[in-house]
């Protein structure tokens, strides 16, 4: 679980979402059961990395309703080797995009999906608080 | 002729060392780096450059393969009579090892130039010692999954919809538990100026990620739960008698069976999309085995009568183009064309200035193990064309597989002048165990 401290005012929260890997991938990330980003390597056109969307301003994502997302991402290693990944998503606040956040800890961004292994989903769950 | 043993050993060693320099660079360049190492698909040893410029048979119709970032492969030939030739070739792709690729796009728009390859290798028998080097280029390549969008497709789709939903669940259930928690304040009027629901303690307990957690029990689970949410009502009020009431307590029973719910679902989505995934993949390597692959070459062939490098001497410069197709689930059409230029100091009327050479392969099997007729078609043009000559290479080969990435091969054929093919041919008997170097067993060089 992560808590993401957020100002209360105006200022828009954002997030950045990276993936680097040749394989196939997809995530979700969900902002409120009916509002959701999704992407996936089967869509046409491709979108490059990284994918940035809108949360909403601080003062409305800091109310229970509105306060939890989670996203769920998933790598499929269609070979037999070894493939190397990079993943992470960094949220911002401001017109200035200062960063506020970035899930998850350095040293578990890159890593490696086994050719035995064929896919692994990284899941995740955010409060945000002022 | 008596080899000189020595100096044998020097060109064997020279290769194993570019082995070993290979495999130096690369883990250095791969620390720290994002990297994309090559995957290897075991539809049988490659059939390396070098070896198609240094002619060795039973490969006169090689075949080309999926490109690997570092390949090396040892050739056990017996022949027929007492010859023995031994072998060894590398192949190495350096715009994969030196430009490592970190998105599906970028890898889709450099493919061609990671199929680049420089390849040597060596092989003795009884008249001495050939040495090849070139340049390989796989510019069609229908054997890589990563370039198969369709797959890629499928793969993706596998439970797409269970994916979604988890996710979406997730979001809900957590805004069940945050507005539970925000009740429990509600029902509480010295909770007012603290907040329930942004308790990290209550809240980490419905983590997912926390796997420890998450496998215990039901009734263990909801114990510690339980536990926690009155910690968390007592440091607030102050009072250790405030704990949860018995519809509040039946509400966080309900929140905790469906947690353990959605933890199971998530468990069973992976365990389905796993066996699906192995489906897929089996299923796209019994389909791929035969897919189109073409490939071009060219290089360099030198010999050694004494098997020294003072006396390495040009014997051919030799380009080619191969190319495997698909002719139905069970069978493979190989094709392969050359043209070489023998290198002589002197040259008489007899002396072969151009040979052209083509020929046909196949396959009847699957990944693992096969039988295939060969018709090849040689024609080598003398300085006069009186001394023309023109021989037709015919072979029946099994090729069994006994383990990742070593192969045997055992072939048997004529050769002779096509006018008198079926009387006056002689006899081919080969034999060969082929090995595959790859990065899954680099280290491990069969002894």
């Amino acid at each position: 679980m992560e808590f993401i401290k957020v100002r209360d005012s105006e200022e828009i929260v954002r997030i950045k979402i990276t993936i680097k890997y040749v394989g196939p991938c997809k995530y979700t990330y969900v902002i409120s059961p009916g509002n959701s980003y999704n992407y996936s390597t089967a869509d046409v056109p491709l979108k490059p990395f990284p994918h940035e969307y809108n949360i909403g301003r601080g003062r409305d994502i800091i109310l229970i309703g509105n306060n939890n997302n989670n996203w769920s991402i998933q790598l499929m290693n269609p070979s037999d080797q070894d493939l190397n990944y990079e993943v992470f998503i960094e949220w911002y606040q401001g017109k200035e995009k200062e960063s506020i956040y970035c899930w998850p800890k350095k040293n578990s961004r890159k890593g490696i999906v086994k050719g035995h292994i064929d896919h692994i989903v990284f899941s995740g769950i955010c409060i945000y608080e002022s | 002729m008596n080899l000189d043993k020595t100096n044998m050993k020097r060109i064997e060693n020279f290769v194993l060392l570019s082995v070993f320099m290979v495999l130096f660079i690369e883990p250095t360049y791969s620390q720290d780096t994002l990297t994309t190492d090559d995957y290897y698909i075991d539809f049988s040893v490659p059939d390396l450059g070098a070896f198609t410029l240094l002619n060795t048979k039973p490969d006169n119709i090689t075949t080309p393969g999926n490109t690997k970032e570092f390949a090396a492969s040892l050739l056990n030939l017996v022949s027929g009579g007492s010859n023995i030739t031994s072998g060894l070739a590398i192949d190495w792709a350096p715009v994969k090892t030196f430009c490592k690729t970190t998105t599906l796009q970028e890898y889709k728009r450099n493919h061609w130039l990671r199929n680049l390859q420089i390849t040597f290798g060596a092989i003795k028998d009884s008249i001495g010692t050939k040495v090849g080097a070139g340049i390989k280029w796989t510019f069609i390549d229908h054997t890589d999954p990563l370039l198969d969008n369709k797959y890629g497709t499928n793969l993706i789709n596998l439970h797409q919809n269970t994916f979604i939903d988890l996710a979406t669940s997730k979001n809900s259930f957590i805004l069940e538990v945050l507005h539970f928690l925000q009740d429990i304040q509600k029902n509480r009027d010295s909770l007012k100026k603290s907040d329930l629901s942004h308790n990290h303690n209550i809240l980490n307990l419905f983590d997912f990620g926390d796997t420890i957690t998450a496998k215990k029990e039901l009734s263990v689970y909801y114990t510690i739960v339980v536990d926690s949410v009155n910690k968390g009502i007592n440091k607030i009020t102050h009072a250790t008698n405030d704990t949860l009431n018995i519809e509040e307590k039946g509400n966080l029973y309900h929140l905790c069976y469906k947690f353990k719910s959605l933890y199971d679902q998530e468990e069973q989505y992976n365990k389905d999309v796993t066996a699906d995934f192995e489906k897929a993949k089996k299923r796209w390597l019994n389909e791929h085995w035969n897919a189109t692959v073409l490939s071009f070459g060219a290089g360099w062939v030198g010999n050694s009568k004494d098997s020294k490098w003072c006396t390495l001497n040009t014997q051919l410069f030799k380009t080619y183009i191969n190319g495997k197709f698909r002719v139905s689930k069970k069978t493979q059409a190989i094709g392969m064309i050359s043209y070489g230029i023998p290198h002589y100091t002197t040259s008489t009327d007899s002396t072969i200035v151009s040979q052209i050479f083509f020929g046909g392969r196949f396959l009847v099997g699957n990944a693992s193990n096969r039988f295939s007729v060969d018709l090849g078609y040689n024609m080598n043009y003398a300085k006069s064309s009186s001394f023309n000559s023109k021989i037709l290479v015919s072979d029946i080969a099994v090729e069994f597989k006994l383990d990742d990435g070593v192969f045997l091969e055992i072939a048997s054929g004529f050769e002779g002048a096509p006018s008198n093919f079926i009387k006056n041919s002689n006899i081919l008997a080969l034999g060969s165990l082929k090995y595959a170097i790859h990065p899954k067993a680099r280290f491990n060089l069969p002894e």
